[in-house]
């Protein structure tokens, strides 16, 4: 079984006149060590001791590096799942752990290196039906990891239901939000109860989940399912361009105005007189950081998430990016997961990460410069149940409000106009007719132009703005909703 | 040791008044700091004031090299080039950290600007200096060189939208 280290090691308690006690430790990486990318998998650390005791590990030369303890009751495993970034370009990671003060031990890590994602084949069965499928690696069930950002590095799975039943939760549920951000999965030999466990958690209205029986041709629909290309959510760059409004500094046009011109008049001046020159230099870089100072952003975080599904689809998948400003020079201590959700990304170089058991005890340790930023990006799904309906009739657009709440904030996309919508009660309905679309300079509107640039010119789009429980002013959540290729009767009932 | 030039800076201030100008005046219709049209305004005058640096630096970079050969003639007369470059670049940082912080855009995107600027002058008075070892007359210098900075300052016209994408995603 690739990927896994056994190692006993003997580590000396500080007391002397107690015998020295052996600890067990076992780290294996996620899916039998084989890594497609540089994004993070998972390491899973289980540790027994006959004496008990807290014993401290830290993944060196990995990046980032993590730090994380491990609590042993006497006899007792426990057990550990981490991120893990791997940084082809450095010498080897390896695993460091250490018991009170003694000397630290090394573990080396055993992965393997792939240049192209691979498909993962989980379990005796898929692995003897796609034994030929090329681009895959088999792997036990043992290895599935417990972290979804673990699952960003393949291209697609396959695991029949004896070994799917094997599963513990936590495996199975970053399983299913695989499925939930539209990832592609093929079941072989699964009960009626698994499926519909599947099918209810599976984005994209299902297309990249694949439920076969062992008796059918399997390997030609696991090729199939390979070969769909799945839509990609917007990228770091367009999340990013959500977020700078919330970083945007409202001045005082006065201030701003006297400042300016005082600023020209001195520096014309002193550009003027050979003798000032070099001061006239100096002065505009004074005159920089003066307004740095004067006027520094209060937002120091921000969060935007951009989800899409469709009028028919119970899954939203999402695309989350949190953002943190650093004002000045030092230390910051972030919150590890981003709205429970671990990083798929993390866009620095100079953090480390502490991850232990509990939630709360996961922190990102980032040392930062000032005026440098930080972003983590997520991914993952939520269940939806769309209120809004959209539909044509006589070359006019309706929208409809099928739910039992009042309608958030809405923009139709519809032509290439886009019509703003406001709250609508329950059971109402919004028309086109006698409506303007919104003017070019209300399209600029970040959110706008990302709607512009994810709509599909054949079908109308509704894009909502969702409630946020926390500071609506720095964390924003839209939703993409593409309305049905399949209206039939019109669902306002028109 | 070189000379800080005047015209360059006076150039830049007077691309800077009416910009800025225009940039407060819109921002007073539109103070809201969550209206879209603050950001886009912002963007605006960004692109302008980086598409002023760079079609500036195009035109006079040949003019400043050879201003500074013909000073110094056995001398590389790049640093001096290159402090006229910067001359003209330097007294809008202030506008431009306003601007950063109004767009919300990082001011270090701004640094790899300057920087841009900056190598696309000195790059053109390289080219420019080249001539200067052709075997022609004095004339035919002037006039390649002023071309040079023509065909630049197209390029960079044209390209606009590529190069300020770059800058600020």
């Amino acid at each position: 079984m690739g990927g896994l280290i056994l190692l006993s090691i003997l580590l000396a308690p500080q007391i002397a006149d107690r015998p020295n006690a052996a600890i067990q430790v076992e780290a294996s990486v996620a899916f039998g060590g084989h890594i497609g990318s540089s994004k993070f998998t998972e390491l899973r650390v289980r540790a027994v001791s006959p004496d008990g005791g807290t014993i401290n590990l830290e993944t060196v030369g990995s990046s980032p590096e993590v730090s994380f303890s491990l609590e042993l009751a006497r006899g007792e495993p426990a057990e550990i799942s981490v991120p893990l970034g791997i940084d082809f370009s450095k010498p080897p990671a390896v695993l460091q752990v250490r018991r009170n003060q003694a000397n630290p031990q090394n573990i080396s890590l055993n992965y393997i290196q792939h240049s192209t994602p691979r498909s993962v084949l989980v379990g005796s069965l898929a692995t003897r039906l796609l034994l030929k499928a090329p681009g895959t690696e088999s792997v036990s069930g043992e290895t599935m990891p417990r972290l979804p950002p673990a699952y960003g590095q393949l291209t697609a799975l396959a695991i029949d239901g004896r070994t799917l039943a094997a599963l513990d939760d936590a495996q199975l549920r970053s399983l299913l939000e695989y499925v939930g951000v539209c990832g592609r999965v093929m079941l072989i030999d699964v009960s009626g109860l698994v499926e519909q466990v599947f099918v209810n958690r599976a984005a994209c209205d299902g297309r990249f989940l694949k439920i076969v029986d062992s008796t059918g041709d399997v390997e030609a629909t696991f090729l199939e399912l390979i070969g769909q290309q799945v839509p990609a959510l917007p990228s770091d760059e367009q999340l990013g361009r959500l977020l700078e409004e919330s970083f945007r500094v409202a001045f005082d046009l006065t201030t701003l105005g006297l400042f300016w011109v005082g600023y020209l008049i001195v520096f014309v001046g002193l550009i003027s007189r050979s003798r000032t020159r070099l001061a006239a230099f100096g002065f505009s870089i004074v005159g920089t950081m003066l307004v740095l100072v004067i006027w520094p952003s209060n937002t120091t975080s921000a969060y935007v998430a951009w989800a899409e599904t469709s009028s028919i689809g119970r899954v939203a998948r999402f695309a989350g990016l949190e953002r943190h400003s650093a004002s000045r020079l030092g230390t910051y201590t972030l919150p590890g997961d981003s709205h429970g959700i671990h990083p798929e990304k993390i866009t620095s170089d100079t953090y480390s990460l502490r991850w232990n058991a509990d939630n709360d005890q996961r922190n990102l340790v980032w040392h930062a410069s000032p005026f440098q930023q930080i972003d983590k990006l997520t991914r993952g799904s939520f269940a939806v149940d769309p209120m809004l309906r959209a539909s044509i009739t006589d070359n006019n657009a309706s929208v409809c409000n099928l739910g039992a709440v009042v309608s958030p904030i809405t923009f139709l996309h519809w032509q290439g106009s886009i019509f703003a919508i406001p709250p609508m009660s329950p059971g109402t309905t919004w028309s086109s007719v006698n409506q303007m679309a919104l003017d070019a300079v209300a399209m600029n509107a970040p959110e706008l132009q990302l709607l512009l640039d994810r709509s599909l010119a054949e079908r109308m789009s509704l894009l909502q703005l969702l409630p946020m429980s926390v500071d609506e002013k720095n964390e924003r959540a839209w939703l993409l909703q593409y309305e049905s290729e399949q209206l039939g009767d019109s669902p306002c009932g028109i | 040791m070189w000379n800080i030039a005047v015209t360059p800076s006076l150039v830049a201030v007077g691309c800077l008044i009416p910009v800025s100008g225009w940039w407060i005046i819109q921002l007073s219709g539109h103070l809201e700091k969550f209206s879209p049209a603050t950001g886009a305004v912002s963007m605006q005058a960004i692109q302008a004031i980086l598409l002023l640096q760079l079609l500036s630096v195009s035109l006079f970079s040949p003019h400043w090299v050879t201003e500074s050969h013909q000073k110094s003639p056995h001398r590389v007369s790049f640093g001096q080039t290159g402090v006229s470059i910067i001359s003209s670049i330097l007294p809008a940082w202030p506008f431009l950290a306003m601007l950063s912080l109004a767009s919300g855009i990082p001011a270090s995107k701004f640094g790899k600007a300057e920087a841009l600027v900056l190598a696309t002058g000195l790059t053109i008075a390289l080219i420019a200096r080249s001539f200067q070892n052709l075997n022609v007359s004095a004339e035919v210098t002037r006039l390649s060189q002023s071309f040079l900075g023509l065909v630049a300052a197209s390029l960079i016209w044209v390209f606009r939208i590529d190069w300020f994408e770059w800058i600020v995603l």
